[in-house]
């Protein structure tokens, strides 16, 4: 773990470099050790929020991001009853949930949307009686709303962490993520496991909950996993282009949000979240597949 | 029953579809969504190298057909073997290759033309093993590359390389799927209702591959309601009804009987 913490010193310092390249009104908040913690911890849930974004985005799971969200409650509660970093309990609760939500519209008649509806709110509920008895409401504020800027060295290594797996699995299964989400029948037909696909996805989007806790709070990271990825949408036509510009829109407004939270004396988890909608607007409106533009694509030269 | 003849059984019963099978064979399989038996008692076995037509109602378990044959679905009994192997190691072997209908795809989906039938590919570049199987697919070796343009030339497709998709008419949608089945470069192809709404010219194009992919020894499956075409091109057609009513050629089976016993009345051939 001190290597591990060494190592994250090092990243906030390579970030450091960039930031202290801009000019002072927009460096100075930085020069704070609990602003820097905030910027990388900021980044990395910008980063990995923009690339699940485009799968959940694709795939129809903003619903699921919510229902995952909501479920790590009660593993925050029992994690700090036990006395272990709560990104471990948050994870088990969250993975518990989403797998019994898999296995729900699997087997029974009860469909998904009221699969998610049921294990989510149970889970949340169980969370919100267990915090009511042990922790303040100030407690229960900070884990529903976020607070990036008390984030200590332990929790950033673990969201760093959780970042570094997220990548290097998008990466890696890049192809089965793409056809899972594009034509899973194609998937299947050529050998990939899509029950796999599946609950592996459900556990990457269930790990990127979980190291955004600390930087949205629960009740608005699903909009960081929906509002990157339908911006991109909104501008192109193939997955690597729009993972790529999801991720921009992350990480620059996870960046610009703090120091606008910062430099306002506001909370910084909605403030990050306004700043993505501010992009996703005129994404919408002047985007080549949004509002304006739309009607072009449908005319097709003939062969 | 010990192991040892428990693990001798198991061999024997893989042996089973080996020795009679030719394309694919079901020995009496059954299928069901949630308690409800979709398919019961099925059981047939095809020749390679043919044009198959798959008719029948709707929820007559086609579909479901398909689901078990590229592995979306386990039989609820039977077993179903594909070039006298398991499901299983025929997907691996990429044996089977899969056209979807219109309303399966989500046409908005980020992808371009070329992007759809380097897909097809996956199956080969994962084969293939190495660094590059595991890297995003723009890595692939030049000639996954070159064997999606290819594809895409014989639907005559080319043109439309760097498309999004969701741009393409119903009928050009239609070939880029097909490119991808050929592409892939499999035995089996499964077609579900690839006539659906497509124009003369595409038609056209769809009967030339396949009579192409028929020579080349492939044998074909297509899910179909144009009873003129099944007469004109298949080489077996299958009347299903939650169970194999009648398979055999085309003029033998198409009897005004068979379709009733198929459709309970409520459809006729008729031109």
């Amino acid at each position: 773990m001190k290597a591990l913490e060494s190592l994250v010193q090092t990243l906030i310092d390579i970030v450091m470099w960039f930031v202290n390249l801009l000019p002072p009104v927009l460096s100075d908040p930085f020069q704070y050790a609990f602003m820097q913690r905030a910027l990388l911890t900021s980044l990395v849930v910008g980063v990995i929020c923009g690339v699940l974004s485009c799968y959940i985005v694709l795939k129809r799971w903003a619903l699921l991001g919510d229902a995952v969200s909501h479920a790590v409650l009660p593993g925050v509660a029992i994690a700090y009853l036990l006395g272990l970093p709560f990104s471990v309990g948050a994870f088990i609760s969250g993975a518990l949930t989403s797998l019994g939500i898999g296995a729900l519209e699997r087997n029974t008649r009860i469909k998904s949307d009221s699969a998610m509806g049921l294990m989510f709110t149970g889970a949340f509920a169980l969370g919100v009686v267990i915090i009511s008895r042990i922790a303040s409401s100030t407690h229960l504020m900070h884990i529903l709303f976020g607070n990036v800027l008390g984030v200590r060295m332990e929790a950033l290594t673990w969201t760093v962490l959780a970042g570094a797996v997220t990548l290097f699995f998008a990466f890696r299964y890049y192809k089965e993520f793409l056809l899972f989400s594009f034509d899973p029948t194609h998937a299947s037909a050529i050998g990939m496991n899509t029950a796999a696909i599946h609950y592996g996805l459900m556990l990457l989007l269930t790990l990127t909950i979980v190291a955004s806790l600390e930087t949205v709070g629960i009740v608005l990271v699903v909009a960081m996993l929906i509002i990157p990825g339908s911006t991109a949408n909104m501008l192109v036509n193939s997955l690597p282009r729009m993972i790529a510009i999801s991720v921009a829109v992350g990480a620059v407004s996870s960046a610009l949000g703090l120091y606008l939270s910062f430099l306002l004396n506001v909370a910084s988890g909605g403030t990050i979240v306004l700043v993505t909608f501010a992009f996703f607007v005129p994404a919408l409106v002047f985007g080549p597949n949004g509002l304006l533009f739309r009607r072009r694509r449908i005319t097709v030269a003939p062969a | 029953m010990n192991d040892a003849t428990g693990l001798r059984q198991r061999e024997l019963t893989r042996q089973i579809p080996r020795s009679y099978a030719g394309t694919v064979a079901a020995n009496a399989v059954s299928a069901a969504y949630d308690r409800d038996l979709v398919l019961r008692d099925m059981s047939f076995s095809l020749d390679p190298g043919q044009l198959v037509a798959i008719v029948g109602p709707n929820g007559a378990g086609k579909s479901t057909l398909f689901k078990l044959l590229t592995g979306i679905k386990k039989p609820a009994g039977g077993t179903v073997s594909v070039f006298g192997d398991t499901v299983y190691r025929a997907r691996r072997n990429n044996r089977i290759a899969y056209v979807p209908q219109e309303a399966e795809i989500d046409w908005d989906y980020p992808v371009v033309v070329h992007d759809v039938v380097l897909s097809g590919r996956f199956g080969r570049i994962r084969e293939e093993g190495g660094l590059r199987s595991i890297l995003p697919p723009r890595f692939a070796a030049r000639r996954h590359h070159e064997a999606s343009a290819a594809a895409l030339g014989s639907v005559g497709m080319s043109d439309y390389a760097d498309r999004p998709i969701g741009a393409l008419s119903g009928g050009q949608k239609k070939r880029v799927f097909l490119a991808r089945a050929i592409a892939q470069e499999a035995d089996l192809l499964l077609l579900d209702e690839p006539l659906a709404g497509i124009d003369r010219a595409t038609e056209s194009v769809f009967f030339d591959v396949l009579v192409e992919l028929k020579s080349a020894g492939k044998t074909v499956l297509m899910i179909t309601h144009d009873f003129p075409t099944v007469e004109e091109f298949a080489d077996t057609v299958m009347l299903l009804s939650r169970s194999v009513i009648e398979i055999g050629p085309p003029a033998e089976i198409l009897t005004d009987e068979n379709l009733e016993r198929t459709y309970h009345g409520s459809v006729r051939r008729g031109r």
